[in-house]
C-alpha cells in the first residue's frame, strides 16, 4: 500500500464499482495516463471506459485534458485529482480493513 | 450507502487493484529500443572523447548536447505517461550506477598509445554503450517494480 499520509478508511459509492475501481488503481502510479494506454491496460471497450471516466470526472475525482497532437486527432490525458486520490485510498484502506491487511501491518 | 463486501469479496477487489496497477505500469513502460537509442550516443561520446583529438572532442561535445536534449524529452514523455519515483534507494541505486561510472572513469584515465587507436575508442565506446543500456534497463525495471507494487509515497512520485 502506498504511504500517502493519513487516510481515513471510507467506502466510496462511486469507486466501489469494479470498473471504476480498476480505473483508479491504474491511475494511482501515474502522473497522467493517455486514454488508449488506459484502455489497453484495463481491456475494456472505449464506450464503457468513456462512460466511467465521465462519472468519475463529474465527481471531480479525475481530470481529463484534451491535448492537440502535431499529427492526427487530439489525445485525452487522464489523472487522478487530489480529491479522487484521497477517496480512492480511503476506499482501498476500507477494503484492507476487511481483509485484515491493515491489522497485519500495524502489528 | 454501499453494502460492505465480505472479506473474500474485498480480497477479490484488492487482487483486481493489483492487476490493474500492474497492467497500467506495463503498458506505460519505456521500451528497450528507446533505451538503446539513449545508450548509443553515450558510447559514441566516450569513443570520440578518448580519441583525444580536437575535432573528435568537438564532435563529442555536440553529440553530448544533442543527447542531453533527447534524454530530457524522452524522460519527460515517459514520466508523464507513467510517473517516476524519485527516492532512489541508495544501495540499489549505487549498484546499478557504479559499474557505468567506473567504466567511464577507467576509460578516461587510460593513456592509450596512438597505435591502439581507433580500436581503443571503439571498444571503450561499445563498453560504455552496453553499460549505459544495462543501467537504463535496470533503472526502468526498478521503477516499474515499485510502481506496480504501489511502493511509493506522496512525495516520491513525480
Amino acid at each position: 500500500m502506498s504511504d500517502w499520509g493519513p487516510v481515513e478508511a471510507r467506502f466510496d459509492d462511486l469507486i466501489h464499482s469494479p470498473n471504476r475501481l480498476r480505473i483508479c488503481a491504474a491511475l494511482e502510479p501515474a502522473t497522467q495516463l493517455e486514454f488508449t494506454a488506459l484502455e489497453e491496460s484495463l481491456g475494456i471497450s472505449t464506450s464503457l471506459l468513456s462512460k466511467q471516466l465521465k462519472l468519475l470526472s463529474d465527481a471531480r475525482y479525475l481530470a481529463l485534458e484534451k491535448r492537440p497532437q502535431p499529427f492526427g486527432r487530439p489525445r485525452t490525458w487522464i489523472r487522478l485529482t487530489p480529491r479522487g486520490r484521497q477517496a480512492y485510498l480511503g476506499h482501498v484502506r476500507a477494503l484492507r480493513n476487511l481483509t485484515g491487511d491493515n491489522d497485519k501491518k500495524e502489528n | 450507502m454501499v453494502n460492505q463486501p465480505s472479506p473474500s469479496e474485498a480480497q477479490a477487489h484488492m487482487d483486481d487493484i493489483e492487476r490493474a496497477r500492474s497492467a497500467a505500469v506495463t503498458v506505460a513502460q519505456r521500451p528497450a529500443a528507446v533505451d538503446l537509442c539513449l545508450a548509443c550516443p553515450v558510447g559514441l561520446t566516450v569513443g570520440l572523447a578518448v580519441l583525444r583529438t580536437a575535432p573528435a572532442l568537438i564532435a563529442a561535445i555536440v553529440v553530448l548536447i544533442v543527447w542531453s536534449a533527447g534524454y530530457w524529452v524522452a524522460q519527460r514523455h515517459w514520466t508523464r505517461r507513467r510517473g517516476r519515483i524519485l527516492d532512489e534507494r541508495t544501495l540499489g541505486h549505487a549498484i546499478r550506477y557504479v559499474p557505468f561510472y567506473m567504466a567511464l572513469f577507467l576509460i578516461g584515465q587510460i593513456p592509450a598509445p596512438r597505435d591502439w587507436q581507433p580500436w581503443f575508442s571503439i571498444v571503450g565506446g561499445l563498453a560504455v554503450t552496453v553499460l549505459a543500456f544495462a543501467y537504463l534497463r535496470l533503472d526502468e525495471r526498478y521503477q516499474a517494480k515499485r510502481l506496480a507494487a504501489g511502493d511509493f509515497g506522496r512525495h516520491d512520485l513525480v
